[in-house]
């Protein structure tokens, strides 16, 4: 009951939050109240709404072209393929296809798998779009000829439920998916703030003394980055970090133990390191940009002194196209990179996106969750990037006229 | 003194009669046709550019090494790395675990994994996969680059495709590429041109991307204004107006797609998805997989630094390469 006070709650709120900014904006109402015309009709707000709409429909159609994808493995050879890695017995009933095909259909009637594409699309559509509803399953075990479990649940957005992934009986993908980014994000962020607090100094060394050694190493390193594959390049850091310092090179899981920090740390730290090398090219290149700009041979003229003009001028120039991408490192985080948590044994993600795609058993949902997640959290940040840059960056400006 | 000196000087000059300050030298038939600057050919300055630093030569000659070996390095050792009955052929194995010798240069593969790359000769089955992983390589950054180059200068320059290809992109963009590859893969059977073709299905979207950017740039600019103006068709447009303006731009994302195909390569491999090394397709990837799926190179180090120490010269070689042909190429570089 309370899911579905608290969502209700929140859609109107959010409706009527929309209706009223568009009302504002267009001078419909409250035209007289400067304030409320200030806040309400601002134009990064409209601009904000417009882009989140966008957004929504980019995500339904990486969600619908996906799930065509999956049905289309789904039901390949007549679903005879699938059939067989989904009922055990599929081998052993070789002359009885009547009772296998049977088992086979309640088998996908467990998974919601009709053969009717697009009911079940729209089914999927109704699941995850964030309303209040209540989802029940019974799941019937083919092997035991018995129903195994039938329960119901109050929910806002549905992902479907995990049945083959490594440990996974039936539980709910949103629960899952948390569980796992939990423990991407804990690497993930560590990652990300070595690769900003490292990356910015970098490029800024670099670009301050231009065609000096530690430009030259600098260079070296991103280009040495950018050119050897990532795998390779992990193992690299792998052995330097693990074998040479010391550092365990598998995953402890149990929060308790002092060394589950120290066993993130190689993973964070390569990311880290190779994250930082794209973020010093693009703030050289764009503090160089700054410093052959009028201004700054103006400032020079006028006699400042090179720190001030590199702290107060030309960093707060250059530092706004780099803002943009800060939101992607935050919430990209929450994903995890899935070559470092399969190298490292991180159960986060990765690894999770890694047993769906080498278990012989598909589980839809669960890959289609990742993905749901991963466009939501890739279009949220973009989203999240270009409102950033708009508020630091008072030359932007969004009213249409 | 000295001003007025000056002033007489402009004097006589100006009020000079000006046949008195030349002389007729007379028409010379072999004069007429030299110039004085020297001839300037576009390529041929290029050329001259790229062999300027010695540390392109150098990545030069060891691209060109390494394909030497990858051609003549598994006749030098004769093993043979799959079983084909028609060639009467059977599979190599050795000890495990061999260190370098004269009989293996690289050493052995271990059997931990328990992989095809189990007791096989690892200098043979570093350089029939590097030939696999170059030649992948070679094929994908072609076929993207002409298809990238075509999408992209009709993206830019038709206005109207625009929110179609942006709607493509952000499509490819959202969904992690392994994960596209993993569905794409579930419909092919691994073979070479399956391969190329899921990674050509998004490859060139980075490069169309990049010079649809370009091309709203200078879309506008004046010539191509007066050009449009003075009836020239779409296809004149690009091709004379739009490309040329482009060529460093263009070499420059290209020079580095042999690089990160051969990069994509292995990630696919890390991924279970590449081919399947029983046909006798090898690539550098799978043999990186190999090797570390079971944590064994911690105890025989080899079995890592062999793919290694190919695999990062090759496409540092290839990049730098790349790199500095980009600024050969750009005409502001030249004299």
């Amino acid at each position: 009951m309370a899911t579905y006070i608290i969502g209700y709650t929140l859609i109107a709120l959010v409706v009527i939050f929309v209706i009223f900014v568009e009302l504002v904006s267009h001078k419909v109402i409250f035209t007289k109240s400067p304030k409320i015309q200030m806040i309400f009709g601002h134009p990064l707000l409209r601009y904000s709404i417009r882009r989140f709409g966008s957004a929504i429909i980019s995500i339904l159609l990486a969600i619908t072209a996906t799930f065509f994808l999956i049905r289309f493995k789904v039901d390949a050879n007549g679903g005879e393929s699938f059939c067989s890695t989904i009922v055990s017995t599929w081998d052993k009933l070789k002359n009885q296809p009547a009772i296998r095909l049977d088992l086979c259909n309640k088998m996908k009637a467990n998974l919601g798998l009709t053969d009717n594409w697009f009911k079940d699309l729209f089914t999927y559509f109704y699941n995850i779009l964030p309303f209040p509803k209540t989802i029940c399953l019974s799941y019937f075990d083919v092997d035991t000829n018995a129903m195994s479990f039938s329960d119901c649940r109050n929910t806002i957005m549905y992902l479907g439920r995990a049945f083959f992934v490594a440990g996974s009986n039936g539980e709910y993908v949103t629960d899952l998916l948390f569980s796992k980014m939990g423990i991407s994000f804990q690497v993930g962020i560590i990652g990300s703030l070595i690769e900003v607090g490292l990356g910015y100094p970098m490029g800024i060394l670099m670009a301050r003394h231009k065609d000096g050694v530690f430009d030259r190493i600098g260079n070296a390193y991103i280009i040495s980055i950018d050119a050897i594959p990532g795998v390779a390049y992990y193992y690299i850091w792998m052995i330097l970090l693990c074998t040479l310092i010391g550092l365990p090179s598998s995953y402890v899981s149990n929060p308790a133990d002092p060394m589950h920090f120290v066993s993130i740390l190689p993973a964070a730290l390569t990311m880290g390191f190779t994250g930082m090398a794209g973020i010093a090219l693009w703030v050289r290149r764009y503090m160089l940009d700054e410093f052959n700009s009028d201004y700054v041979k103006f400032a020079r003229a006028k006699g400042l002194s090179e720190r001030r003009i590199l702290g107060v001028h030309v960093l707060r120039n250059a530092i706004v196209p780099l803002v943009r991408s800060i939101p992607a490192a935050i919430l990209g985080a929450l994903l995890g990179t899935f070559f470092l948590e399969k190298i490292y044994g991180i159960p986060g993600i990765g690894i999770l996106a890694y047993q769906v795609e080498t278990a012989s058993k598909l589980d839809v949902y669960v890959l289609q969750g990742i993905i749901i997640i991963s466009a939501l959290i890739s279009v949220v940040s973009y989203l999240l990037g270009d409102i950033v840059t708009a508020i630091i960056d008072p030359r932007i400006s969004f009213s249409d006229d | 003194m000295l001003e007025t000196n000056n002033i007489k000087n402009i004097d006589s000059t100006v009020y000079h009669n000006v046949e008195d300050l030349f002389t007729v030298v007379g028409a010379s038939d072999e004069e007429i046709e030299k110039l004085n600057a020297a001839p300037y050919s576009y390529w041929r300055e290029t050329l001259k550019q790229l062999f300027k630093r010695p540390l392109t030569i150098i990545c030069l000659a060891m691209i060109v090494i390494l394909i030497f070996f990858t051609i003549f390095g598994p006749m030098m050792t004769n093993y043979s790395m799959i079983t084909d009955e028609a060639k009467g052929l059977v599979k190599s194995e050795f000890e495990p675990n061999l260190p370098w010798s004269a009989e293996h240069f690289f050493g052995t593969g271990g059997t931990l994994s328990n992989s095809y790359f189990d007791k096989v000769d690892l200098w043979t089955a570093v350089w029939v996969g590097t030939r696999l992983s170059l030649l992948l390589g070679t094929v994908v950054a072609l076929i993207d680059t002409i298809l990238g180059i075509l999408m992209g200068s009709i993206w830019g320059y038709f206005r109207k495709l625009d929110p179609i290809m942006i709607e493509f992109r952000n499509f490819v963009n959202n969904v992690p590429s392994i994960l596209l590859y993993f569905l794409l893969m579930q419909f092919l059977n691994p073979s070479f041109w399956t391969i190329v073709l899921v990674l050509c299905m998004f490859g060139w979207l980075g490069l169309a991307g990049f010079i649809r950017n370009q091309i709203i740039i200078i879309r506008n600019r004046e010539y191509n204004v007066a050009s449009l103006t003075l009836g020239s068709s779409p296809r004149a447009m690009i091709t004379h107006n739009l490309l040329p303006y482009l060529v460093s731009v263009i070499v420059t994302v290209v020079s580095t797609a042999i690089p990160a195909a051969i990069s994509s390569e292995v990630g696919l491999a890390f991924f279970g998805l590449s081919f399947s090394p029983s046909n006798g397709d090898i690539t550098l990837g799978q043999l990186l997989t190999a090797v570390t799926s079971a944590g064994e190179w911690i105890d025989h180090p080899n079995l890592l630094v062999v793919p290694l120490i190919v695999m990062v010269p090759l496409t540092i070689s290839f990049y730098i390469v790349g790199l500095t042909l980009a600024d050969a190429t750009d005409p502001k570089n030249h004299r």
